[in-house]
């Protein structure tokens, strides 16, 4: 009997495997598979890799330096200009042209964006699970610290940190990732806990899977949809922390970004008339966060296979 | 008895929980703490290639006692010896050795299986875990594997996923994926109740020709005597965490010694309408294993309770050829009395 | 006393489909009697107790037939009036899960009491007492009136919920599976006092089941369901003893019964048709040993052998062959051999 055979070697043989390469070119095209048919996640995947590539092309594509103040005829500031054939989507309070901003601040705004939702969900997806599946003191330490996190009082924090560290673009990913990892946190948890009790959980632990195979292979991927949704979430949160952070002065100075253009317009009370000013930003935000929200449902779908039908 | 070999042996096993409690109970451990006695001093014997059912009341420890004996609960006290080694002091090597030996069939076929899994890969993945075979020698036995359970063409199935299986296709599943590892022990919890009838039998003939034709031991877990009755060979009824009575499965099914037993059986429907069955009617319900009763657990509810039940917990007595009870009134103290308690079930062929 | 004729119940799908939940059913509940619907899941028993008293979900539909219960056809009432006139009042429905039944937030009494005073003219005082004698005869202890359903075991909540339904004295009760998630012992005390009360209070019922068993011990009358139809009907006696339909005589060898001493247990090979717009032919033909040519072209018709046993089969007239034959574990399994495997799961059950 083959059993026995197989049984008798042992773990000493590896598997005759299949290169990297090819396993990571068939799971690149599965997930292309995947999308064909799917409108609401081509969509997705279309509008962002169009941010991605306006981020990249932002100076070539930005018709002038977007810090440049632009004057009218008579030497004074173009302030608040309508749209126009020199500034297709006008100029801000500062006579800057709106367009330009818009395109450089893609940059930022998609970098922070993902970047800290990733960072945050990666870690509150993995406190998440740890803290469920293992319960009892590591539960209660880690979900203290979860209790601290929403504890802690956005302002003062953003401002101890960016004292210390510095107010770059990449410790200011890290602020946020820092305040955002909790929502996270608490409802992977709250998935894992009733995860772990169904019965696929005990088979696993019967055929004497390692808890680590027993959290990234079994409970992970039926968690995984959640933690989609809150990447959707944690981007859109993201962009209004890293805006408000550079509103209060903490951010960056040298660049610009949507959230501080809608902020600018917003404190200077121009949200009610200066249209051009504030839909562009708020547009592409929406876009922004919309996309990976479609891209997330259609992953959703080829995790959960009861969608399907 | 001695004639028989030994499969698993369980001596004294005890599998308590304690009640939740919050962060500062915990660390100052303070409060009173409730302890459940789920199972309570359990001692048997389950001889190799025999089905050994275990039956009672739900709540009465009878699948927590199933998961204790695969090493999927901690036991509190006690031994289990799988094959004459403990598995409860086992650790690593030897327990993934143990891994590989026993294997469990749940209950509920649209639970226990990840629904992100195809059929192949949730076969295969006990092959993974131990690394056992070569990416083809596991192909190869994954799809014997199905075959062997019934789920013909393999092939067609491998790639399903289970939401587009039947309940009785994803008990077979489950069912391979206990089997891929060889193992020489089963544990069947319930593992037709959520079946329909006509599928049930086929589950059924399928757990009989793998013992016949591997070999296998089973625990057969079931609230269902009449399945107990026509799957096992012997067969244990448990009440609050104890076993109260033990033996050949038509033995006690026909002539059970144990009040408790006793009313099992006669609240069992009998499909046959020629055969009458006497009632007997049990006080109140199942409590709760926290506070137990002084003396014999089943005490409060027994019809034939006498003074002396409540004294001391009754210990397990010879009744038949291979049928013990734990009931004092086959104590030759009370052998005046009438301790036939039997002849509640009538027999037909 | 309750009549169904031709009663056909469907169910719409999001693909604009029809399932055929209940497909021409014709059957008869006499008072004070006690008619099993056996059959697996799937096989339209729920749904046929749902569209008696139109609580079908909303997809759900009564498409032809009518149902006349002391000369009424429900079918026909307005929903006002099936609510204020028959519901409750005159048939009751016993559910399968207790819990999910009471009101979490009242007094177990509290809500009998209510469905008492609601639907009659009498004093609280009058409710409470009759509240409590139901409990009494219901097995629970009277002082746990004013208790809240959580306070209730599983046991103990199902008698509630049967106190519920029978406070109005029902012409008939409906009961789905009343009994399926209790322990033996539970189940044959609740059993035994449901058939109590239902001769005192001269009610008939409806017991819906999938455990041979219960009915044979509890039921004057059976009717086995299959694909949407009655396959068989007769009294219990006669079901269980000497029946013609071959998926009645493949549940019973399926069913294990704790009298036998040696029973070898014999499954019915593929599984449920899925009755998405069924076609002509007998529902059972593709699962049957002894289908024929006729078997999957004609639907049979409901023909009565004896007095008040009525079979659904081309074949019922053959019913010494059909008997004996049956009872080979190598009928069955020959069957599968024809199918080329085991348990030819592609049949149906699944979506393909």
């Amino acid at each position: 009997m083959s059993f026995s055979d197989i049984l008798n070697r042992g773990g000493s043989d590896t598997p005759s495997g299949v290169g990297i390469g090819q396993r990571i070119r068939e799971a690149f095209q599965s997930t292309v598979d995947l999308f064909s048919g799917e409108r609401m996640g081509q969509f997705g995947v279309f509008l962002l890799i169009t941010f991605i590539l306006l981020a990249m092309t932002a100076p070539l594509l930005a018709p002038y330096n977007p810090d440049t103040r632009h004057e009218a005829e008579d030497g004074s500031l173009l302030r608040l200009a309508e749209p126009s054939g020199d500034h297709l989507l006008g100029t801000n309070h500062e006579g800057q042209d709106v367009l330009s901003q818009v395109l450089y601040g893609t940059q930022v705004s998609v970098f922070v964006g993902l970047f800290a939702a990733l960072i945050a969900v990666f870690i509150g997806t993995n406190v998440g699970l740890i803290t469920a599946y293992y319960g009892g003191l590591v539960d209660d330490i880690l979900m203290r610290l979860v209790d601290i996190a929403y504890g802690l009082p956005f302002l003062p924090f953003v401002i101890v940190l960016v004292f210390i560290f510095g107010a770059d673009l990449f410790n200011i990913v890290l602020v946020i990732a820092a305040l955002l990892w909790r929502d996270s946190a608490r409802v992977v948890r709250a998935e894992v806990l009733t995860q772990k009790e169904r019965d696929y959980v005990e088979s696993a632990e019967a055929i004497g899977a390692s808890d680590f195979r027993i959290l990234y292979r079994h409970i992970l991927p039926n968690v995984l949809p959640i933690a989609f949704l809150y990447i959707a979430f944690a981007i859109a949160y993201a962009v209004i922390f890293e805006a408000s952070i550079a509103f209060l002065g903490y951010g960056d100075p040298e660049l610009i970004s949507w959230g501080k253009m809608l902020y600018q317009a917003y404190t200077f009370g121009a949200i009610r008339f200066a249209w051009w000013w504030v839909i562009p930003p708020g547009i592409l935000l929406m876009f922004l966060v919309s996309s990976v929200f479609f891209i997330g449902r259609t992953l959703e779908k080829f995790t959960n296979p009861e969608l399907r039908h | 008895m001695s004639s028989h070999q030994s499969k698993m042996r369980v001596e004294n096993l005890k599998k308590h929980f304690t009640a939740n409690q919050g962060l500062l109970d915990r660390l100052l451990s303070r409060g009173d703490r409730e302890v459940v006695k789920a199972v309570d001093g359990v001692n048997f014997d389950i001889r190799e290639g025999e089905s050994f059912g275990l039956a009672g009341e739900s709540g009465c420890g009878k699948s927590t006692l199933g998961k204790t004996l695969l090493n999927l609960h901690d036991s509190t006290d006690g031994s289990i010896y799988f094959d004459d080694a403990d598995i409860t002091t086992q650790t690593g090597r030897e327990d993934i050795a143990f891994r590989t030996e026993a294997q469990l069939i749940q209950q509920d076929p649209f639970n226990s299986i990840n629904p992100r899994y195809k059929v192949f890969d949730w076969v295969k993945e006990p092959l993974d875990v131990h690394s056992l075979g070569t990416r083809d020698e596991r192909t190869d036995l994954v799809m014997e594997t199905l075959n062997e359970v019934g789920l013909r063409p393999a092939e067609a199935y491998a790639s399903e996923y289970p939401t587009e299986l039947s309940g009785g296709e994803r008990q077979r599943v489950g069912i391979a994926r206990a089997l891929v590892l060889n193992p020489s022990f089963l544990v069947a919890d319930e593992p037709v109740s959520m079946l329909d009838v006509s599928v049930r039998a086929s589950v059924l003939e399928l757990l009989n020709r793998l013992k016949e034709e591997r070999g296998l031991t089973t625990l057969f877990i079931s609230h269902d005597l009449s399945l107990l009755k026509h799957m096992c060979d012997r067969i244990a009824i448990m009440y609050l965490g104890q076993i109260v009575e033990v033996g050949p499965a038509r033995q006690l099914i026909n002539d059970p010694q144990h009040p408790y037993t006793e009313a099992l059986v006669s609240s069992t429907p009998i499909i046959d309408p020629d055969v009458e069955r006497e009632r007997i009617r049990l006080e109140g319900e199942v409590p709760d294993p926290i506070n137990l009763p002084s003396g014999c657990r089943f005490a409060p509810r027994c019809p034939k309770v006498m003074d002396e039940c409540w004294d001391e917990e009754p210990r397990m007595y010879d009744v038949a050829e291979e049928q013990e009870a734990r009931c004092i009134l086959h104590d030759e103290a009370h052998a005046d009395k009438d301790v036939s308690v039997g002849g509640a079930q009538a027999t037909s062929d | 006393m309750l009549n169904i004729e031709n009663l056909h119940a469907h169910y719409h799908t999001d693909e604009g489909t029809d399932v055929h939940a209940v497909d021409g059913v014709d059957l008869e509940v006499g008072s004070n009697e006690t008619l099993g619907l056996v059959g697996e899941s799937g096989c339209g028993k729920t749904t046929l107790a749902k569209a008696l008293i139109r609580l079908l979900p909303t997809n759900g539909e009564i498409v032809d037939g009518s149902v006349n219960f002391k000369e009424t056809d429900l079918t026909e009432l307005s929903d006002e009036e099936l609510r204020k006139q028959i519901r409750w009042t005159e048939i009751s429905m016993i559910p399968q899960n207790a819990m999910n039944s009471l009101d979490p937030v009242h007094t177990v009494g509290a809500q009998i009491v209510q469905a008492i005073r609601t639907h009659e003219d009498c004093s609280k005082e009058e409710a409470w007492n009759r509240t409590r004698e139901l409990f009494e005869e219901l097995g629970l202890d009277e002082n746990r009136v004013k208790d809240y359903p959580h306070q209730f075991s599983g046991g103990m909540a199902q008698r509630a919920a049967i106190a519920l339904a029978l406070c109005l004295e029902p012409a008939l009760i409906l009961a789905d599976e009343p009994t399926t998630a209790l322990d033996v012992v539970v189940q044959d005390q609740i059993l035994t006092m449901v058939s109590e009360l239902q001769d005192e209070i001269d009610s008939s019922m409806i017991m819906i089941t999938h455990d041979m068993s219960v009915v044979s011990e509890t039921c004057d009358k059976i009717a086995v369901m299959y694909g949407g139809n009655v396959a068989e009907y007769a009294d219990s006696e006669t079901i269980i003893k000497n029946p013609r339909h071959p998926y009645t005589l493949g549940m019973r060898n399926a069913f294990p019964d704790i009298s036998k001493d040696t029973q070898e247990l014999i499954s019915i090979p593929g599984s449920p048709p899925d009755l998405i717009e069924p076609e002509e032919g007998c529902k059972f033909a593709p699962r049957c040993p002894f289908a024929q040519d006729e078997c999957r072209e004609v639907t049979p018709e409901p023909e009565e052998f004896e007095e008040g046993h009525v079979v659904r089969c081309h074949r019922a007239d053959e019913v010494e062959y059909l008997q004996e034959e049956a009872s080979k574990r190598e009928t069955w399994a020959e069957m599968k051999d024809d199918q080329g495997d085991l348990i030819s799961a592609t049949d149906g059950g699944t979506d393909e």
